[in-house]
């Protein structure tokens, strides 16, 4: 096989498979959480409450809690880490280049030397996590190889991609490799702790709730 | 200590399947490990900041057990025994400052109800449990012996305030006053003294014959069965005399 | 179902029960908030109105109210007691500390469990401290009308 065809595969029927098993996996997954929770976590829906819901996922979603009081440089790296993780790969001109290629869609996107820094700017913030990890006690004690695995399926289309763009190495092996980490982050999204993208609001709220009922706050 | 049992894996494996919930998965998938939940923990702290006292190392033996199944072993056990009852007070702090809010202390009594179901449970516990089933309260106190402290205590409150009672199962009183069991067996002033609170407020009070410990140390325990049972009898104790509110101690 | 503590607080705001503030007067008092009176009950306000009544130089503990520390006696501690004893004294250093700093002479917790940890770790640490319920320091404190009173001659034994 050559790098055509790879590179055909990997732009066509396996970018298909990547975002439907991410969509559809996550979508699975919600389902059959809830159907779950019907069955045995009654007190989610016996304490609903919008009010509870929404302060607890507000008040983490800006940084307005002790934790962040508390904690202010991972705070402040982790935000920026996933504000860049997410807004660089859906901004990217590059990348509205192809979704214009394919389904004439287009939308705003970031300036190239934006979004390089953006690229930088997270794999610096995961380098952080990793010293971190390796360096505190106690958070050395909970990390497992996974953490480490997941950490580098995140970083690595992000390494690859700012390789691409400077065209360091040889252009083509770099562009598939890029495809091939980013579409591998999107498939193990839905199986692995990296589900928390959409599990946190779940959680969140059902810990709001929880706290709320006896008018706590869980922030 | 707790007394040497053999491990039943299958009625772990059950215990596993009965407890597994939405929540509880969710939790024990999406801990990121991040932690944050270290400093929040009195146990972390109070011990050199041992980080193998933080609050996630805690979600995670369960998150073990979880996986385990029936393939656990005794060592195992006695590692969760350890861990969930020993490490953790179920203080819901740590909580409060997990990024995602996840909830060690029920994390920590689904591990104890898992130790529950290979009857690895700390032997006070279980006698606090076998006394609610005989006796409805935690502390082995017969109806007898409660009658008797209820009225030993209001003869002493009627020396200084000649008015005052401690009512017994008054139908349709306003409120149904509860206490900890420790308060009839150690600490019998905590009575009258409410009873003072209660008659100088004016309140229209009573106290029950049956259903009159609001502890549940069952729940502590893991043991959702005994639990359900023992709020029940405050429960029944309430509807039997038609209160209005019911009011717990202190 | 109603918490003690909530109870007292609507006695006091109603006038219900009148208390006589001098009676603690010189003395330092700090507060207990139990993991499943304040965090978990919801009662935690309640506690802080009674407490206004009740003495005049207060102190809080840091943190307190629903960010409290459990003193180490919660979730069954108290009851398991042998071996788990042990831990549960090394657990409750945080809160000794915690007191000390108050320089508080009496602790009042509404919870049977803080209050038997509290007295526990007072001895352990040397925390020379009081610990009292909300009905020890009312049986003090509470202002009883002359007519309520038992009459002296008729105490004669």
């Amino acid at each position: 096989m050559n790098l055509v065809t790879l590179y055909e595969l990997l732009r066509g029927p396996l970018l298909w498979l990547a975002f439907g098993v991410f969509f559809g996996g996550m979508v699975l997954r919600v389902i059959l959480f809830y159907r779950l929770s019907k069955r045995k976590d009654g007190v989610i829906y016996r304490f609903f409450s919008w009010k509870w819901l929404w302060l607890s996922i507000f008040r983490w979603i800006v940084p307005l809690n002790e934790t962040a009081k508390k904690n202010p440089i991972v705070t402040l790296v982790g935000f920026v880490f996933h504000i860049c993780l997410i807004a660089t790969p859906i901004f990217l001109l590059a990348h509205g280049v192809l979704w214009y290629e394919s389904w004439e869609i287009s939308w705003w996107s970031l300036s190239e030397q934006v979004a390089d820094y953006m690229t930088l700017i997270v794999i610096g913030c995961g380098l952080f996590f990793a010293i971190r990890r390796m360096v505190l006690p106690h958070v050395r004690i909970v990390t497992t190889a996974a953490d480490y695995l997941l950490l580098a399926v995140t970083l690595t289309p992000f390494v690859t991609g700012y390789l691409a763009y400077h065209q360091y190495f040889d252009y083509n092996t770099v562009l598939i490799l890029h495809m091939f980490f980013g579409e591998l982050m999107l498939v193990v999204i839905p199986f692995t702790k990296l589900s928390h993208f959409l599990m946190f609001f779940f959680s969140r709220a059902i810990t709001g709730m929880e706290f709320g009922r006896r008018s706590a706050p869980s922030w | 200590m707790a007394e040497k049992v053999a491990v039943d894996p299958q009625a772990f494996k059950k215990a596993v399947d009965d407890r597994t919930n939405a929540r509880l998965k969710m939790w024990l998938e999406i801990c990121a490990h991040c932690g944050l939940c270290a400093d929040t923990c009195h146990f972390y702290l109070s011990n050199d900041r041992d980080p193998k006292l933080i609050p996630a190392i805690k979600g995670k033996k369960v998150l073990e057990a979880f996986k385990k199944k029936d393939k656990i072993d005794e060592a195992f056990l006695e590692e969760l025994y350890w861990t969930v009852y020993g490490d953790c007070t179920m203080c819901r702090r740590c909580t409060m400052f997990c990024p995602f809010g996840i909830d060690i202390a029920t994390i920590t009594s689904t591990g104890r109800g898992l130790c529950v179901s290979q009857g690895k449970v700390p032997e006070n516990l279980v006698k606090t449990i076998e006394s609610y089933y005989e006796y409805g309260n935690q502390m082995e106190v017969s109806e007898e012996d409660w009658i008797d402290t209820l009225q030993w205590m209001e003869e002493e409150l009627q020396e200084e305030l000649p008015g005052a009672t401690i009512p017994i199962d008054k139908k349709g009183a306003n409120l149904l006053y509860t206490v900890n069991a420790r308060e009839p067996k150690f600490y019998p002033m905590d009575i009258s003294q409410a009873a003072m609170v209660f008659y100088l407020a004016g309140e229209d009070w009573t106290m029950s014959s049956k259903g009159w410990d609001d502890t549940n140390l069952a729940m502590f325990a893991g043991d959702l069965k005994a639990a359900g049972y023992v709020s029940q009898l405050v429960r029944d104790a309430a509807e039997e005399l038609e209160v209005k509110r019911v009011a717990i101690t202190e | 179902m109603v918490h003690s503590v909530t109870l007292f607080a609507e006695y006091l705001r109603e006038g219900r029960l009148k208390l006589d503030k001098s009676v603690f007067g010189d003395q330092r008092c700090t507060y207990q908030d139990p993991c499943n009176v304040s965090r978990n009950g919801g009662c935690g306000k309640d506690a802080r109105e009674i407490i206004q009544y009740l003495c005049e130089d207060f102190v809080e503990m840091e943190p307190h109210g629903d960010y409290n520390f459990c003193c180490g006696g919660g979730g069954g501690a108290i009851p398991m007691a042998g071996a788990f004893r042990d831990r549960r004294i090394r657990s409750g250093k945080v809160k000794a500390d915690e007191i000390r700093a108050t320089g508080a002479s009496i602790c009042f917790t509404p919870c049977h469990n803080c209050y038997d940890q509290i007295r526990d770790l007072s001895k352990e640490y040397e925390l020379g401290i009081k610990v009292l319920s909300f009905k020890e320091m009312f049986e003090e404190a509470l202002i009883i009308p002359e007519e309520l009173k038992a009459k002296e001659e008729d105490e004669e034994e």
